[in-house]
C-alpha cells in the first residue's frame, strides 16, 4: 500500500504562471489597444487636415465662379472615400474589441462630426457646382440591435462599385450621442434602422440592390 | 465584454493552466524521461495472448515474442482463441512451445482470466494479437516492476501502420500518448493498463481478482483497481510494442466510443477516487478535470458549429440582397485583427508543436519533416475535433443509457 500525495508545489508553480501568461497578455491587450486607438486619431487627424484645405477652396469657390469644380469635386470624392475606410475601422474596433479604450468614444464622435461636416461641404459643392449627378446617401445603422445593417452595408458597397464618382455615402451611428445626429434623425423623420435618406429623402428598412438601383435611377435620375 | 467572451477566456484558462501544469511537470522531471532501472534479474514471465480472429496477425506476435530478447527458460506464452471463426487456431498449433486455450466466444476478458489460471510464472504480460513488441522490449519494461508497490507497469505504443490519414493521425497520438504517458507515471496518476505489452506482478493481478468481465475497457479498469488498492503503475518510455489502429473513419469511432464509454463506465464505478485527495494527483485533478474537459469540448464544439452555422447563413442573406454579385474580399492584415484570442491561440500554437516536437522526441522518432509533415498537420488541425467528437457522442450515449457492448 503507498500513501498517496497530491503534489501542491506543482499546482501552486503552474498557476503563478498561468497569472503570469495571463498578466502579459492583458498587458499586450492594453498596449495593442492603444496602438489601435493612436492609428485611428492619426488617420482622423489627417481628414481634419484636409478638411481644413477644403473650407478654403470652398470659401474661395463661393467667392470666385471660376474656381475649378472638377478640382474640388475630385478632391472631396477622395476625402468622403477615404473617410468611409476609417469609419470601417472605427466599426471593426467597435465589434472586435472587448475592453475599449476611453478615448474611443470621443474619437468616434469626432469622427462622426468630420463626416457630417464633408456632408455638408458635398452639399455645399454640389449647389455652386450644379453638379445633378452625385447622390448622397445618408446611412443610419446601428452596432446594436440592428439585424439587417450588416445586409444593408453590403448593398451599399455594391453600389458605390458600380457608381464609384456618382454615389456618396456617408454612414452615421443611429445611436451616438450628438446633437447634429439628434437634429438630423429629426429633420429627415428617420425612426429606425437600417434607414437611408438618399438626396434629403428617407427610406426605410432594409432596401435589396434591385430596389436601391431603382431609387437612384428613376427617382434621382442616375442613370439617365 | 460580454458574457461570451468571459466564457472563452475562463475556458482559455484554463486550456491553459493544464499545459503549463503538463510542461512543469516535464520540466522539473526531464532527467527522469528516459531511466530505465537496469534488471537485477531475469524473473519468470508468462505472455497472455487473447485472440479473436486474428488470423493475419497473430503469427507475426508470436514470433516478436519468441524473438525477444530474454532467457527463453524464463518466458512462456500462452494463446486464448476467444472462438476464433478463422484460422488462428491452426496458425497457434504451429508455433512450439506455445500452450493454447480454446473458449467460446466470451470477450477479452473472460480470456484473460481464463488465460491467468494456468500462470505460474512471477510475471504476466498481456499481449493483444495484433501487435508485436521490439526485441528489447522485455529488458527495457522489467526493470520497474521490481520496485515495491509497483502492481503493473506500461509499455510504449506505436502504431504499426500509417496508410490512411486516420492511421497517421493516430500515429502521432500514439507518439504524444506514450510521452504523456511518461508524465502521468511520473505524476502517479496513471489509470490505464493498455492491453498491448503491459506487465503485472501475477500475485498482486490474481488478488485483486483479475479483469471485470463486465467492462467495456477491462484495461482501464485493472487500472484504476490497481490504484484503488494502494499499488503504483510504473512506465517504461522505450519499451516499444507496435500495435494495428483502424484505418478508416468507422472503425476508429467503434474503438473510442468504447474507450471513452469505458472511461464514463469507470469514473461511475470508482466515484469514490474523483476529487478524493487521499488517490493523490489522479483523484485530486486528473479525473476531476477529466469531467470538467467534457463539458468544456461539448460547448466549445456546439459553439463553434453554431457560429459556423450562422455566419454562413449571414453571408448567404446578405449575399442574396446584391443578387449574388461578386463580393470583394478585403483582408486587411493588420494590428485590427489582433484581439484577446489570437494571444490564446498563439500560446495554443506554441504548446501544440512543443509537444509534437517533445513526443517525437522522446518516443525515440525522428521529426523527419519532409515525410512526417502532413502527419502533424493532418494531427494539429484534425485531432481535436475528432477526439470532441468522439467524447460528446460517448456521452450522449451514456446519458440515453444504450447499450455498452463491446
Amino acid at each position: 500500500m503507498v500513501k498517496r500525495k497530491v503534489a501542491w508545489e506543482f499546482y501552486i508553480i503552474s498557476a503563478f504562471i498561468t497569472l503570469l501568461i495571463l498578466f502579459v497578455g492583458f498587458y499586450f491587450g492594453i498596449t495593442l489597444s492603444r496602438e489601435k486607438i493612436q492609428e485611428l486619431q492619426n488617420e482622423l487627424d489627417n481628414l481634419k487636415l484636409r478638411q481644413e484645405d477644403l473650407t478654403l477652396e470652398l470659401t474661395l469657390l463661393a467667392l470666385n465662379k471660376n474656381i475649378s469644380c472638377d478640382a474640388i469635386g475630385f478632391e472631396l470624392e477622395k476625402v468622403i472615400g477615404d473617410a468611409a475606410d476609417l469609419g470601417d475601422r472605427v466599426t471593426i474596433y467597435e465589434i472586435t474589441e472587448k475592453v475599449k479604450d476611453e478615448s474611443f468614444y470621443n474619437l468616434k464622435k469626432d469622427y462622426t462630426l468630420i463626416l457630417v461636416r464633408y456632408w455638408t461641404y458635398l452639399e455645399e459643392m454640389k449647389k455652386s457646382c450644379n453638379r445633378t449627378d452625385v447622390v448622397t446617401i445618408l446611412y443610419f445603422y446601428s452596432n446594436t440591435n440592428c439585424q439587417n445593417c450588416q445586409g444593408q452595408g453590403v448593398v451599399l458597397t455594391n453600389l458605390k462599385q458600380t457608381y464609384p464618382q456618382n454615389i456618396m455615402v456617408f454612414a452615421l451611428d443611429y445611436d451616438i450621442d450628438l446633437n447634429i445626429i439628434s437634429l438630423l434623425k429629426k429633420n429627415y423623420n428617420v425612426s429606425s434602422v437600417p434607414s437611408l435618406v438618399i438626396n434629403g429623402k428617407v427610406y426605410g428598412g432594409l432596401i435589396t440592390i434591385e430596389r436601391l438601383r431603382q431609387i437612384v435611377c428613376t427617382e434621382h435620375g442616375l442613370c439617365g | 465584454m460580454q458574457l461570451i467572451d468571459l466564457i472563452y477566456l475562463v475556458i482559455y484558462s484554463i486550456i491553459l493552466y493544464c499545459s503549463v501544469l503538463w510542461f512543469t511537470v516535464f520540466f522539473k522531471n526531464r532527467g527522469k524521461m528516459f531511466k530505465n532501472p537496469k534488471p537485477k534479474r531475469f524473473p519468470s514471465i508468462t505472455f497472455l495472448v487473447p485472440a479473436y480472429n486474428e488470423e493475419k496477425n497473430i503469427g507475426r506476435c508470436l514470433k516478436a515474442i519468441l524473438d525477444l530478447n530474454y532467457p527463453k527458460k524464463r518466458l512462456k506464452i500462452i494463446v486464448i482463441d476467444d472462438g476464433s471463426k478463422d484460422n488462428t487456431v491452426n496458425i497457434v498449433k504451429r508455433f512450439k512451445g506455445v500452450k493454447l486455450i480454446r473458449q467460446k466466444n466470451s470477450g477479452k476478458a473472460v480470456a484473460m482470466n481464463n488465460g491467468l489460471k494456468h500462470v505460474k510464472t512471477e510475471l504476466v504480460a498481456c499481449m493483444d494479437g495484433d501487435s508485436f513488441p521490439d526485441k528489447d522490449y522485455l529488458l527495457k519494461i522489467i526493470g520497474h516492476i521490481e520496485k515495491k508497490n509497483v502492481a503493473a507497469v506500461t509499455s510504449a505504443m506505436k502504431a504499426s501502420e500509417t496508410g490512411s490519414i486516420f492511421q497517421k493521425i493516430q500515429w502521432v497520438e500514439y507518439l504524444w500518448a506514450i510521452f504523456l504517458r511518461k508524465l502521468f507515471s511520473i505524476f502517479d496518476c496513471q489509470y490505464v493498463i493498455p492491453g498491448p505489452g503491459s506487465i503485472y506482478k501475477t500475485e498482486i493481478l490474481k488478488k485483486i481478482g483479475g479483469f471485470d468481465e463486465k467492462n467495456l475497457t477491462e484495461d482501464m479498469e485493472i487500472g484504476f483497481n490497481i490504484v484503488d488498492h494502494g499499488y503504483k503503475i510504473g512506465n517504461s518510455i522505450d519499451a516499444y510494442v507496435y500495435t494495428n489502429v483502424p484505418s478508416g473513419f468507422k472503425g476508429l469511432y467503434k474503438q473510442r466510443m468504447r474507450w471513452y464509454r469505458g472511461y464514463i463506465q469507470n469514473t461511475m464505478k470508482y466515484s469514490h477516487m474523483v476529487a478524493n485527495p487521499e488517490y493523490g494527483n489522479l483523484g485530486f485533478f486528473i479525473l476531476p478535470i477529466n469531467f470538467l474537459w467534457m463539458f468544456i469540448l461539448g460547448f466549445l464544439l456546439f459553439s463553434m458549429i453554431l457560429r459556423w452555422l450562422w455566419d454562413a447563413s449571414q453571408y448567404f442573406i446578405n449575399w442574396s440582397y446584391v443578387e449574388f454579385a461578386l463580393m470583394p474580399l478585403r483582408v486587411n492584415v493588420d494590428i485590427f485583427f489582433l484581439d484577446f484570442y489570437t494571444y490564446f491561440w498563439f500560446w495554443f500554437l506554441i504548446v501544440s508543436l512543443a509537444t509534437i516536437g517533445l513526443s517525437v522526441f522522446y518516443s525515440g522518432e525522428k521529426l523527419d519533416i519532409k515525410n512526417k509533415l502532413k502527419f502533424y498537420i493532418s494531427y494539429i488541425l484534425f485531432y481535436p475535433i475528432l477526439s470532441s467528437v468522439f467524447w460528446i457522442a460517448s456521452a450522449i450515449y451514456e446519458i440515453l443509457r444504450v447499450e455498452r457492448k463491446w
